[in-house]
This record gives C-alpha cells, sequence and structure tokens, in this order.
C-alpha cells in the first residue's frame, strides 16, 4: 500500500516568508514523513510565491523525499 | 328604486374590492416589517462576526473551510484525516478548538499503488486551490 501525507495548514490573514519558514518548520517537525504541505490562506505575498518557485525540489523530508508546497489563497498577488 | 340598485352594486362588488385592497396593504406592511426585521438581525449577524477577536476569527475560518473539505471528500475511500499526533478526526467536532501554530490537519492517502496515490493528491490540490467544494 503507497501511503501519502499532506499537511494542512490555515491561516486566516496575508503570510510572508516569516510564516512560510514556520510552517515548514514546524511541518517538519511534527510529521516526518509528510510529502506536501497545502496552506490556504487569505492571500500570500509575492515573496512567497518567488521563494517557493525558486526552492522547489530542494526542501527535503527527513526521510529524504522531497516535500511539495502549495498556496491556496483567496487573493492572488503573485503577479502584483 | 334606482337607489337601491346602486347600494347593492356598491355592497357587492366595491366592497370585497376594497376588502381586497385593504388586506393587500396589510400584508404589504407585515412584508415590510418582517424585510426590516431580517435587515436588524442580518446586520447583527455581521456585526457580531466583526467583533470577532483574530483568534477567533481564525478559527471560523479554518473550521468552514475544513468542514466543506470533509464533506466534499467524504465519499472517497482512500483519504483519512488526522491531527499531528495521530489521532483520528472523524468530524469536525473533533478539530480541537486551540491557539493556531500547530499543525491544522493531516490528510492520509492510502492507495495500492504509488501512481493512484498520485492522482488522488493531485484531484485534492485541485480541489482545495480552486475551492471548489
Amino acid at each position: 500500500m503507497a501511503r501519502r501525507e499532506i499537511a494542512l495548514e490555515y491561516k486566516n490573514f496575508i503570510i510572508n516568508t516569516g510564516h512560510l519558514a514556520e510552517i515548514m518548520g514546524k511541518v517538519q517537525l511534527a510529521r516526518p514523513a509528510v510529502d506536501e504541505i497545502i496552506i490556504r490562506c487569505r492571500g500570500a505575498k509575492r515573496t512567497v510565491y518567488s521563494a517557493i518557485r525558486d526552492s522547489q525540489g530542494t526542501w527535503f523530508n527527513p526521510e529524504g523525499r522531497p516535500i511539495l508546497i502549495t498556496i491556496a489563497a483567496d487573493y492572488d498577488q503573485s503577479k502584483s | 328604486m334606482i337607489g337601491i340598485l346602486a347600494g347593492w352594486v356598491r355592497h357587492r362588488v366595491f366592497h370585497p374590492i376594497f376588502h381586497i385592497h385593504s388586506s393587500d396593504a396589510a400584508e404589504a406592511e407585515v412584508e415590510v416589517v418582517s424585510g426590516e426585521a431580517e435587515g436588524f438581525q442580518q446586520a447583527s449577524i455581521g456585526l457580531r462576526e466583526h467583533t470577532l477577536t483574530p483568534s477567533q476569527a481564525g478559527f471560523h475560518f479554518q473550521f468552514r473551510e475544513f468542514q466543506k473539505l470533509m464533506e466534499r471528500v467524504r465519499t472517497w475511500d482512500s483519504i483519512r484525516f488526522m491531527k499531528a499526533n495521530g489521532e483520528p478526526i472523524d468530524s469536525i467536532a473533533d478539530v480541537s478548538h486551540g491557539r493556531d501554530g500547530g499543525v491544522d490537519a493531516i490528510i492520509v492517502i492510502s492507495t495500492p499503488t504509488q501512481h493512484g496515490s498520485n492522482i488522488v493528491a493531485g484531484r485534492l490540490r485541485t480541489i482545495i486551490k480552486t475551492q471548489d467544494y
């Protein structure tokens, strides 16, 4: 049986790179086998999108598998 | 004779019309009153939501979104929800009402093949990203 863990995080505000680093750290500490993080938030700064785009594939969980990060925001500020 | 006939016509024809008009006016007044009451109720609800603290508003946001997601994927057998410490979340009542800062929920996908889990994860990601609840 294949098993895949997705961490789900809800934020009721516009997140920035500090919040992203906090979420990454706590998820890696709490669930070492997580494969993906979905952040459902009101919005995200442009720096968050650029950080995820530049670092995608370079974040690994303690078991060595890459972590995929997805932002699901109400207001897309990636192009503003 | 003509006067009697005119009185009968007034009583038989015009009186019900006037009566209907008066009842319509009463219903209209009732509708206006009920509409004002609904508006006042909605305004009070909006005021109540507006006066929530940031932590309460955050929990309401998490509660609403998580409930919609659970209803959307309720029939998917390969998905189950759990907390960060491993306790299962079977209903929305199991979501902890605590401070923000922990991992809100973990979605565990169990499928016979890795390809299947990738497909389920992609569908779930699309649902959450496009808010297709």
